[in-house]
């Protein structure tokens, strides 16, 4: 896909600020995963008594998008207080980048989930917001999830209409996702991500996630049902450590 | 910038030679004659691409009339498929491709699948190549049609295709195969390797695009996806691209002339780039050594970092690849090719190919090296991806049941 | 063979030189690929963004609603098929006179059971609206007409057909405008048309391109699948050269369309006054509604494949029917749709001129067909 992306896209990408990772972070939060092609980690420093974000800093795996979000995110955080921070939408580090692909606007949404993560942190270091105010019910679930982007639309599994059914019973929780078309063999880093997002609330104590997959994927049958070591094989290995 | 652009992505496509544009240009402005008129300027239209396609024919080992003009390879392709599906009886509605097929065997397939034919998709062993044993078994009495990739597009992987194309044959099936990639850089013979369809185009050779060409074996008949006038034997309806089909049979001449020269400096700056490549840690060759591997093609993954964030590092340092990562194609998924052959999403998201032509040389390798190591250093030197933290991101079975741990 | 007069256009254009140096870059230069993300795919994709901008802005539509094809059959076939077969089943209409790349797809789809009639025309060629009045109805999903008949050079009334459709229905409109668009500003909004073929060659750009406007919104079912060019409605690597080349005479048609009109206009004047000067012969729907450049005629009595000789011989480049109905080797439907015998059908001569013919091609094509008409009718009884 020939992207155009802005001047101030490849500056970013070419010339990111603050990359790396603070040696003392007060906080650390990384959003997205491997899988998906698209992880960042913040690492911060902040003033307990201005709040001010004093220093950040951030690594990425991830595409030009990606780190470039990134870098601005820390960009037009650092020196502000966490409350200004955390009232960043995505939307403005795409505009301050001169706008971003349509296809690539999720990049935006984990720079800045990464960053309000990390301030999440500190805070619950601080004592300044506990996990269980986060009350375990389906809505806030839901919003939770929305971080679960389907890796062939881009956009969230909520929006998509993917999340159908979810069951609270105590501190477990039963979440119901169906790919509804997408390729089967997303299942995987799909429910590993919605693990991951449940695992971040603390008061669930049990989950069951269940990925259905409502249409056949074309691919054939077998699909995916190969063990990774017997996939290992499958390449001349270079350098390998 | 660099001063000269290090071109590696030529199994996406290959600029024109020079001759061939030469061979073109009458085909424009003055001998612009239709194919079908029934006067000289028509005439000469029409001798000209009779020749142009019995030299074509000819370095596939295939009759004149055995070879239809498309507008592309993915034309000849939908042709191919969707052709034979239509032609074939309401008893054989069963087909047989591989995993590892480009878009334009997959998609016309899967709309056959979707209109309710039956489909076995191969899978391919850690290199790539389909195991005849697996398509043996795969078909049955209702099979009609085999399509399988001679030269792959992304691993390089050349399949056996007379192994192929041998049991299909005895079975009494229609064997495709899309040689896109493999024409003019590896050997095929129609005849010999028993093929009764296969595929090209003329953009992967120094030709123009906007051309392709479907071998039809004699006696094997397809439905046409186009109607109108007869041309092409009545199987492709439209003017004929006159300038495009001269173009064309210039390019595969030119290719042909120098065939084993080319192959042979091809595969050298193929193996002396891999070998360099594969000297950074953490880094993995795709598809088959040697001669089993298209001699234009290398595809390398590198761990822990994004194939986009890598291709536009290296398009800034003058060097055009292409990359399997999900980032370079529209839904961000990533290659179908990569993950059949069983990389994980990170490792196939991290895989760059580097493609060449006859035009490429040991000292591009020498430089292109140089700057990926540095950017891959760049890469790694500011990735969230700690390896051992995501050593095991592959599960399997559809349910999942964890118990949350208190210390996590 | 030395050519002295050429007279078949429609069959086959010169590519003007100012578009050939348009399309050198493309064909030397840019070897990209619009999907690629490297900085020559990127090339490539602003040549095929900016050409897409200028063929929209050429028919008044917004570029996303122009998918590119190998020309004027594979844009007629994706259209009449691709906007049939999202349908289960259904009705189509199709006007007598379209060219086969209409027609053949129609009887194909007939096959796959839907249903279809053709529009009947009257002795000119024209479409007949009542006809088609009474002919639309629930179950019509699509209507195809050409706005400019070849070989007759008749035009049909777009708008008026347009707005019967319209009117009573939902029905998508598709309008082969590749020989139209060589004349007439074309607008899709004013024509209201749902979707409509245009090609380069006519145009003197490149042979072998085209374009099929689908009107945003409108479902289709791609004739070949494969990878997501042109939005996933047309797979297959684009012929970049070809669309910089079409692109460029679309601008180059826009600027000199008024010029190239009055110069046929003036061309087909002197072609019509000296035609008459043969003795029995007749020029075909001779409308005023007739495009200057495109004209039929005939010479009852004579077969036209006997003066084609003739003509070959002298270096004289015309045609019997359209090349593709010669193809087959029966008498032109567009004639036997206008009420023509086999006879009369077979005895019709098509002369297509281009803003370049000369009048001196004309004198010696009208010197050669006298003297063979002379000939010939000796040879009759």
């Amino acid at each position: 896909m020939a992207l155009k992306y802005t001047p101030e896209v490849i500056e970013h990408f070419t010339h990111p600020q603050n990359v790396g990772e603070l040696e003392h972070p007060d906080a650390t939060a990384t959003e997205g995963s491997p899988a998906c092609g698209d992880m960042v980690t913040f690492t911060i420093k902040v003033n307990p008594d201005t709040h001010i974000l004093e220093d950040i800093k951030f690594r990425s795996y991830g595409c030009a998008s990606n780190i470039a979000t990134a870098s601005m995110a820390t960009v037009l955080s650092k020196g502000k207080t966490i409350e200004e921070v955390k009232a960043f939408h995505p939307k403005v580090v795409a505009e301050r980048l001169g706008g971003l692909p349509a296809i690539k606007m999720h990049c935006s949404v984990l720079a800045v989930n990464g960053l309000k993560a990390a301030i999440k942190q500190w805070e619950i270091a601080h004592g300044l917001a506990t996990e269980e105010e986060i009350q375990l019910n389906e809505q806030t679930i839901r919003r939770l999830l929305k971080g679960v982007i389907n890796p062939e639309t881009g956009r969230s599994i909520v929006s998509m209409g993917m999340v159908n059914y979810i069951k609270i019973e105590g501190g477990k929780v039963y979440v119901e996702v169906s790919l509804q078309g997408t390729d089967p063999m997303y299942a995987a880093n799909i429910r590993e991500e919605v693990t991951e997002k449940l695992e971040s609330m603390k008061c669930i104590q049990e989950m069951i996630v269940r990925i259905l997959e409502r249409d056949k994927f074309e691919m054939g049958a077998d699909n995916g049902e190969k063990t990774a070591s017997d996939k290992s094989k499958a390449m001349t290995e270079g350098g390998e450590a | 910038m660099e001063d000269r652009l290090i071109y590696f992505d030529n199994n996406d496509t290959t600029p024109l030679l020079d001759p061939v544009v030469t061979a073109m240009l009458p085909f424009f402005t003055k001998a612009f004659g239709n194919p079908a008129s029934l006067h000289q300027l028509g005439l000469e239209a029409e001798e000209a691409v009779n020749e142009a396609r019995a030299t074509i024919s000819g370095l596939i080992g295939a009759k004149p009339e055995e070879l239809i003009f498309t507008g592309s390879a993915t034309e000849a392709n939908n042709l191919a498929i969707l052709g034979a599906a239509a032609n074939a009886s309401s008893k054989r509605r069963h087909l047989i491709t591989s995993k590892i097929e480009h878009n334009a065997v997959i998609n016309p397939i899967k709309r056959l699948e979707k209109d309710g034919f039956r489909v076995t998709w191969l899978d391919v062993d850690p290199e790539g190549f389909v195991n005849s044993e697996d398509l043996k078994k795969a078909i049955t009495p209702e099979t009609f049609l085999v399509s399988i990739v001679h030269g792959n597009h992304e691993i390089g992987t050349v399949q056996d295709i007379k192994a192929l194309g041998m049991i299909c044959r005895e079975a009494g099936v229609l064997f495709h195969t899309d040689a896109a990639q493999s024409f003019s850089k590896v050997p095929l013979n129609v005849t010999n390797d028993l093929v009764d369809l296969a595929s090209f185009n003329a953009h992967k050779l120094h030709g123009p695009k906007g051309i392709g060409a479907l071998y039809v074996r004699g006696g094997v008949h397809l439905k046409k996806i186009m109607e109108g006038a007869p041309q092409e034997f009545n199987m492709r309806p439209g003017t004929e691209n006159v300038p495009g089909i001269i173009g064309f049979a210039a390019a595969a001449k030119l290719a042909f002339e120098t065939l084993s020269r080319d192959s042979a400096h091809m595969s050298a700056v193929r193996d002396h780039l891999i070998e360099q490549l594969l000297q950074i840690p953490h880094t993995r060759l795709n598809g088959p050594r040697g001669n089993r591997r298209l001699p234009t093609n290398a595809d390398i993954t590198f761990k822990y970092i994004e194939g986009e964030a890598i291709l536009m590092h290296l398009s800034m340092r003058g060097v055009a690849v292409s990359s399997g990562s999900a980032c370079s194609s529209k839904n961000l998924t990533p290659s179908n090719v990569l993950t059949s052959i069983g990389l994980k999403h990170e490792d196939a998201h991290g895989s760059i190919r580097f493609s060449f032509s006859k035009l490429n040389t040991i000292e591009e390798t020498d430089i292109a090296a140089k700057k990926v190591i540095e950017v891959v250093e760049l890469l790694r030197s500011m990735t969230a991806f700690v390896p051992e933290k995501h050593s095991e991101t592959e599960g399997s079975g559809e349910v999942f049941y964890k118990k949350k741990k208190e210390e996590l | 063979m030395i050519m002295s007069a050429y007279f078949d256009y429609l069959s086959g254009s010169p590519l003007d030189p100012r578009v050939l140096e348009a399309m050198m870059p493309f064909l030397k230069g840019v070897y990209g690929n619009s999907l690629s993300s490297h900085a020559l795919g990127r090339e490539a994709a602003k040549a095929l963004k900016v050409s897409r901008e200028k063929v929209a802005a050429f028919i008044g539509a917004s570029p996303d609603e122009i998918i590119f094809t190998s020309g004027e059959v594979e844009s007629n076939n994706l259209a009449v098929k691709g906007l049939l077969m999202v349908h289960e089943n259904g009705q189509l209409l199709a006007s007598a006179v379209e060219p086969l790349s209409i027609l053949r797809p129609v009887e194909a789809l007939e096959k796959w059971g839907f249903s279809a009639s053709l529009i009947p025309v009257d002795a000119n060629g024209q479409v007949r609206l009542s006809a088609l009045e009474k002919l639309i109805n629930r179950y019509t999903k699509l209507a195809s007409v050409s706005w400019v008949v070849a070989e007759t050079g008749i035009v049909q009334p777009i708008e008026a057909i347009a707005d019967l459709v319209k009117e009573s229905t939902s029905v998508p409109l598709h309008c082969d405008a590749s020989l139209a668009a060589r004349l007439f500003p074309v607008n899709v909004r004013d024509l209201n048309v749902d979707a409509l073929t245009i090609s380069s060659e006519i145009l003197g750009g490149p042979s072998s391109v085209g374009a099929l406007y689908l009107r945003d919104g409108l479902r289709i079912q791609p004739l070949l699948e494969g990878s997501p060019q042109e939005m996933g409605r047309r797979s297959g690597r684009e012929n970049l050269a070809g669309i910089v080349g079409f692109a460029h005479s679309t601008e180059l048609t826009i600027s000199e369309r008024q010029s190239r009109f009055n110069k046929l206009k003036q061309l087909d004047g002197y072609l019509k006054a000296r035609l008459k000067e043969i003795p029995d012969l007749i020029i075909n729907a001779d409308l005023p509604s007739r495009t200057p450049g495109i004209l039929s005629c005939r010479i009852e009595g004579l077969e036209s494949e006997a003066l084609l000789t003739h003509f070959d011989q002298a270096g004289i480049y015309a045609s019997s029917g359209s090349p593709c109905a010669s193809m087959i080797g029966k008498p032109s439907h567009v004639l036997k749709a206008m009420g023509f015998a086999d006879q009369q059908a077979s005895s019709s001569l098509n002369f297509s001129l281009s803003w370049e013919t000369k009048i001196s091609e004309i004198d010696e094509m009208i010197d050669t067909l006298s003297q063979s008409v002379i000939q010939l009718k000796t040879m009759t009884f």
